[in-house]
């Protein structure tokens, strides 16, 4: 790292919920330390400049999710980007897509839930629930397989870094088709493959990928997004040519049907 | 879609028999979603979406063969003109030009569909592309510009030659030497780089070549395919000034 430099921080602002409040962009300097990530500067630039600003963080070890911002243009987590790797004068701005709260902070919040809603994001199954049984076995690659497509910490770099869900707000994006094959690879869930094209066998879903692959590119934790995104397409497109063909599991009914019986 | 309660299952539901008898996941789904029973599954999107990478991959393979019976002009003008006569008299061309031109309007409409319409999107989508500076987003903005310049491009290319047949090298030749020089260069340019973008994505869309791999074989494809057509236009302009 060269000594003595001076980071110059061009920090969006904007407050939603104050109808004076205009967006702009907000100066702040800074002497960099050694190891200085964005999360120690913007602390610091919250103690010691600007109590005002807002931004989110939890674990401050790329655990949590809540950090991600555009730094110069490009999602990242703030406590995983050390400020070593940037040029002097950057510019942070909230994450585009989700809703703003304030600032650096966005709510993902929600959208992640209603994503998790629309893949129905848990396991549908007939099997009675014994809570004095042993659970079933699976094979370690299996649990290996399944726990790969689990690592998301719902960041959003993903959905951000994809021009796909900018231009279309009703997307599932690249973070809830890995939730679909995520349960597609869990033998647990006894969805059928006509089941599963009818949440994301559409132009909101695996359909609505054109390919940048940007979220393979950008997802923080290295999450295996082109190959799955190509899997789903390939199954759904398969399972929308010939529906009754390819179908190895079992039919079942979804626990939205299942809960009314 | 949020998913809903499926409401009260004892009152029979029209049609949802017909669907039941359709699959098993028809079946979920008519008593998951009530309003699945009254329409039939949208299978459609699945369609398009192989029918653009068919039709993408169809006018790629054109071009190649395009450029192959070109190649011809490097061994002579008669072997061009020998082989543009055998596909005209057994009606190879006009298949050929048939063959074309249902790739090529399909292969539009297929395209539109992910193209941004409205200037919302198209907005968000420079804004985007500029922010971001990702080579395989940026491509796809490139991929918008190209496909519209060819639409026009290959329209004029094809009135020309067609309503100006049997095709002959020296006729050729005399086109590239007087006029079109600067309109075919900036059109091999487009349409190689417009090929080698769609068949990349397709490649990577649907898992068949890793990123990896596919990089550094688009790129020895791209180069071989521009320099074999440089060299196919210095021969017809050649041909085109001894006239």
């Amino acid at each position: 790292m060269a000594k003595d430099r001076k980071l110059v921080f061009h920090i969006f602002r904007h407050n939603p919920n104050d109808p004076d409040s205009k967006p702009r962009l907000q100066d702040f300097s800074l002497e960099e330390t050694p190891r200085m990530t964005l999360f120690t500067a913007l602390t610091r630039i919250r103690e010691e400049l600007d109590p005002s600003l807002q931004f989110d963080f939890v674990c401050r070890s790329a655990i949590c999710g809540s950090c991600a911002m555009l730094v110069n243009g490009r999602p990242r987590l703030a406590c995983r980007t050390r400020t070593a790797e940037l040029p002097e004068r950057m510019t942070l701005l909230p994450l585009p897509f989700f809703r703003l709260v304030g600032d650096l902070s966005v709510d993902t919040g929600s959208w992640f839930r209603e994503v998790g809603l629309r893949v129905e994001s848990w396991i549908h199954t007939t099997q009675p629930f014994d809570p004095q049984a042993q659970e079933e076995r699976m094979s370690n690659d299996q649990a290996q397989l399944i726990y790969e497509l689990d690592r998301c910490i719902e960041c959003g770099c993903c959905v951000a870094a994809c021009a796909a869900a900018q231009m279309n707000s009703s997307y599932l994006g690249p973070s809830g088709l890995m939730r679909m094959a995520r349960f597609l690879a869990d033998p647990r869930d006894q969805r059928t493959n006509a089941a599963v094209f009818e949440v994301i066998g559409t132009e909101d879903g695996v359909f609505g990928c054109v390919g940048f692959l940007a979220c393979d590119d950008y997802c923080p934790k290295g999450l295996p997004f082109a190959a799955q995104l190509a899997y789903l397409r390939r199954k759904m497109a398969l399972t929308g040519l010939r529906p009754s063909q390819n179908d190895r599991r079992a039919a079942v009914a979804p626990f939205s049907a299942q809960k009314s019986h | 879609m949020m998913p809903v309660d499926a409401g009260s299952h004892s009152q029979p539901q029209p049609r949802a028999a017909r669907i039941s008898s359709v699959d098993s996941g028809a079946q979920w789904s008519a008593r998951a979603k009530p309003w699945t029973a009254l329409v039939r599954p949208a299978r459609a999107p699945a369609f398009l979406e192989m029918a653009l990478s068919v039709s993408g991959l169809g006018l790629a393979a054109f071009m190649v063969m395009h450029l192959g019976l070109l190649f011809s002009v490097l061994l002579g003008t008669t072997t061009m003109n020998t082989l543009a006569g055998f596909l005209e008299r057994y009606y190879l061309l006009q298949v050929g030009v048939a063959f074309l031109l249902i790739f090529f309007v399909s292969h539009v409409f297929l395209s539109a569909r992910k193209t941004p319409a409205r200037f919302g999107q198209q907005l968000a989508l420079v804004r985007h592309i500029r922010s971001l500076k990702h080579l395989d987003t940026w491509t796809w903005g490139f991929q918008i510009v190209s496909g519209v310049a060819l639409l026009a491009v290959v329209a004029i290319h094809l009135w020309v030659v067609l309503t100006d047949l049997p095709i002959q090298a020296d006729k050729s030749g005399a086109r590239v030497y007087q006029l079109y020089l600067w309109f075919y260069v900036p059109f091999l340019v487009l349409a190689e780089s417009h090929l080698s973008i769609g068949v990349y994505r397709v490649a990577v869309k649907w898992g068949l070549l890793s990123r990896r791999l596919a990089h550094p074989i688009l790129l020895v494809w791209t180069a071989l395919v521009l320099s074999l057509g440089a060299a196919i236009l210095v021969t017809l302009y050649r041909v085109g000034g001894r006239l």
